[in-house]
Formats: C-alpha cells, sequence, structure tokens
C-alpha cells in the first residue's frame, strides 16, 4: 500500500493478509458443513460475542443466535468459581429433539439434533 | 503514497459470499475507494450510509451518553448494511444481500478495520 522503503515489509504482509476475510469466512462455513454432516445433527449455529449469527445451518433458526448467546452467559454464572476456566455445555431436552450449547468465552455453538 | 489499487484489492477481499458492495468513504460522504456492482450504486449507497451515520451520531449524542458511534447494523427488507469509522475520519460501509448473517458482516468489517487503520494512520502523520 506504501511506495518508498517500507514498501517490502508492507507488501510483505499484504501478500500474506490477502484474503484473509475470505478465508474467515470459508471457515466458519467450513466447521458448520463438516457439523451438520454427523450423524443425528439437524442444525448448528454459530454466535459472536455480542449474540449476532455468524452462520447457521439447517433447522437452526438464525434469529435464535442473541437467545443462545444469552443461555450461555447466564448458566456461567451458575458456575461458583468465577474464575474457573472450564468449559461450560448446556443441554436442552424436548420431547423429540436436544440443543447443545458451548460458549468459549467468544463464540458460542448450538447442536440442533 | 498510499495505492489506490492495493486499497481495491483489500476492499475486494470482504466482497464475497452475498457482500455486494465494499465502500471506503471520507467523511462527507464521497467515496474514495469501493467495490460494487456499479459506480452509481456506489455513489448512493456512500451518500445513503454517512447521512445516516452522521445523523444518528448527531441525535443520538443524549442516548449514548456521550459516547461515540463505533458501528452501525442495519438490518433492511432486502439485506443488511454495517457502516463504521476508519482513524475516526473515513467510514467502511459493506453492504450484503438479506441471507449474510449480521455477526459475519461485523466480523468482516472489524478484520477490514483492523487492517487498513495502521497504513492510513501512517498516511495521516505525513499530511
Amino acid at each position: 500500500m506504501f511506495s518508498g522503503k517500507n514498501k517490502r515489509s508492507v507488501m510483505g504482509r499484504q501478500r500474506r493478509t490477502l484474503g484473509f476475510t475470505q478465508r474467515m469466512e470459508t471457515a466458519v462455513i467450513s466447521v458448520l458443513e463438516s457439523l451438520i454432516k454427523t450423524d443425528g445433527v439437524k442444525g448448528v449455529l454459530i454466535a459472536d460475542e455480542h449474540g449476532l449469527c455468524l452462520g447457521a445451518l439447517g433447522k437452526a433458526n438464525p434469529n435464535c443466535s442473541g437467545i443462545i448467546r444469552e443461555i450461555a452467559t447466564h448458566a456461567k454464572s451458575l458456575n461458583d468459581d468465577s474464575n474457573s476456566q472450564q468449559l461450560l455445555t448446556i443441554k436442552i431436552e424436548a420431547n423429540n429433539s436436544t440443543i447443545l450449547i458451548r460458549n468459549d468465552g467468544n463464540k458460542t455453538l448450538a447442536v440442533f439434533k | 503514497m498510499l495505492k489506490p489499487k492495493t486499497i481495491s484489492l483489500v476492499l475486494k477481499q470482504a466482497t464475497t459470499g452475498g457482500v455486494k458492495a465494499t465502500l471506503l468513504l471520507n467523511s462527507e460522504g464521497s467515496p474514495l475507494a469501493f467495490i460494487s456492482d456499479s459506480d452509481r450504486e456506489a455513489r448512493v449507497y456512500a451518500a445513503i450510509a454517512s447521512n445516516i451515520w452522521n445523523t444518528i451520531e448527531r441525535n443520538g449524542k443524549s442516548v449514548m451518553n456521550g459516547n461515540a458511534l463505533k458501528f452501525l447494523l442495519v438490518g433492511c427488507e432486502e439485506g443488511n448494511v454495517v457502516i463504521t469509522t476508519v482513524n475516526n475520519n473515513m467510514f467502511l460501509c459493506l453492504v450484503a444481500k438479506p441471507e449474510v448473517e449480521l455477526g459475519m458482516l461485523k466480523a468482516k468489517i472489524d478484520a477490514l478495520t483492523k487492517h487498513l487503520e495502521e497504513p492510513f494512520q501512517q498516511a495521516a502523520t505525513y499530511m
């Protein structure tokens, strides 16, 4: 992006980073696609730290991303040890289906079975 | 100093997977660089985006308790739009089809902003 003496280092960074958004999008889609192919999985959704949907496949409704994120956040507060690095998995069982939710601090994953 | 062609290449990287247009605007709403189906569309998106941002920033000060507006996510009937600032004097705007999720749009614009901030900051120091 610059001419002059900084050209080589800046251009090097550009060669590494051009295409970075495409890789980011592809990574999310490939994770969703690999999960949906698993036996018994009917839907999958990933939400970001604001509860916005990054991607959803199958019967997962993208509009549920905010609720799913909040469920994960509130479940974490049930943990006595607030400093614990343990990852919680929340299981919601209905008559005919199950939803598994896990949050790693940033992203929240929901699997619909 | 700044190579326009390279900026366009960077913006092009975000214009994938349902994103119709990626625009870099100055503070007055004029496009500096853009990737879009047509020039006219880009100018229309740019004018509307900067207008929306300035209106909300001006009228929302009391609601935001004096905090600066960081980004706007707009869900419309026929698409989604995300707008943010780069270096406080430029806007970055992504216009996408309705099937592109808001989270993905935000992730893309965050990545673009992070990538563009340093070169623009360096360019500003030369001016």
